[in-house]
């Protein structure tokens, strides 16, 4: 079972980057989804959305998978391992995690084993840079854990922006991969699939 | 990112419509509700929105995803639906910068506004202090 964690702050779009990301995989190779989805609210929303596109999702609701729920994501991991055996397990933690704590917390698994580990940061190029102005610190937490970065929204914005923000994350250290897509559009969804799949 | 002026608001709206609405009429009205909450919480101070998302489901099973985190307001829509007239929608708006019952309080005046008298808003956070007067906010606490 691998395992890919779709990180980002609210509203940058990881929903929507996951949604792609699924159809790609499912298209292409075929293999088979389980999708964990943490909402920060009782009432969530990006579940059912997902199930709505017929996905086999189970909810964490009303906390956060780095902290007041990280042993519900150690047990819903397990259980899933053990039930269902899928390929490959999504896990879209809220906007406010820290991925690091999410990498911490699943160390405590014990299950059929992950065998890779994929942690995706989706930024949303239309407010980068004022989320940036407030949360530079945990921001620089996401990149350091960053197997790829994607800059979603990218058609909403001029390449200038684009370029900038991008100066910007290398200048907070993060030497890795860098996506501009749309996952509204698709654009580019496809480079996303191959780093999942590398 | 979790810090003391995060606030995290759910409440669920039901309208029914005096006729069958289609996609676009619902996509308009609900998304104009996501649209005009996202403003007025940015108008009342909030420093950045999180999201302000809603999901609308029909009676017979559509759904449509709106969502809006921008200044302007603008809304992404997607979602399979191809008309109805008993609509819920889920809301969820996490904010900065503005408490729970001035998001609330935000909630129910926009649909006031754009939804007319006949909605219905589930909601735990309502403070009753018009206790005299009409409401059509259901308390769940």
């Amino acid at each position: 079972m691998e395992m890919v964690i779709i990180s980002g702050f609210l509203g940058a779009g990881k929903t929507s980057v996951m949604l792609r990301l699924v159809e790609q995989l499912n298209q292409a190779d075929g293999i088979r989804i389980a999708v964990i989805e943490n909402d920060f609210g009782k009432m969530g929303i990006d579940g059912e959305v997902m199930r709505k596109y017929g996905l086999d999702v189970r909810d964490l609701k009303g906390g956060c998978i780095c902290c007041t729920l990280s042993a519900n994501l150690v047990d819903t991991l397990r259980l899933l391992g053990a039930n269902m055996d899928p390929d490959m397990v999504m896990v879209e933690p809220t906007g406010v995690a820290d991925p690091e704590y999410i990498l911490l917390a699943v160390k405590d698994y014990t299950g059929p084993p992950i065998t890779k580990t994929r942690l995706l940061v989706v930024l949303d190029a239309e407010r980068f840079l004022k989320i940036k102005r407030m949360f530079e610190r945990p921001l620089k937490n996401h990149l350091r854990t960053a197997h790829a970065v994607v800059i979603n929204k990218a058609d909403l914005v001029e390449e200038g922006v684009l370029e900038e923000i991008e100066a910007e994350i290398r200048g907070m250290g993060y030497d890795g991969k860098v996506i501009r897509a749309s996952a509204e559009s698709g654009d580019n969804m496809d480079k996303l699939a191959e780093v999942v799949r590398a | 990112m979790i810090t003391p002026d995060l606030t995290a608001y759910a409440g669920r709206l039901a309208v029914e419509l005096p006729e069958r609405g289609t996609r676009e009429e619902i996509a308009q009205m609900m998304g104009g509700v996501i649209s005009k909450v996202t403003v007025r919480c940015f108008e009342e101070g909030a420093k950045l929105i999180g999201h302000v998302k809603g999901m609308v489901e029909s009676e017979d099973g559509g759904f449509l995803a709106i969502s809006s985190t921008t200044e302007d307001g603008r809304v992404q829509t997607k979602g399979d639906l191809e008309g109805g007239r008993k609509l819920q929608m889920v809301i969820n708006v996490i904010i900065y910068g503005l408490n729970v019952h001035k998001v609330e309080h935000i909630v129910t005046e926009v649909a006031t506004d754009l939804l007319g008298p006949s909605f219905k808003l589930e909601s735990d956070e309502h403070e009753h202090h018009h206790d005299e007067e009409p409401c059509n906010v259901i308390t769940l606490k």
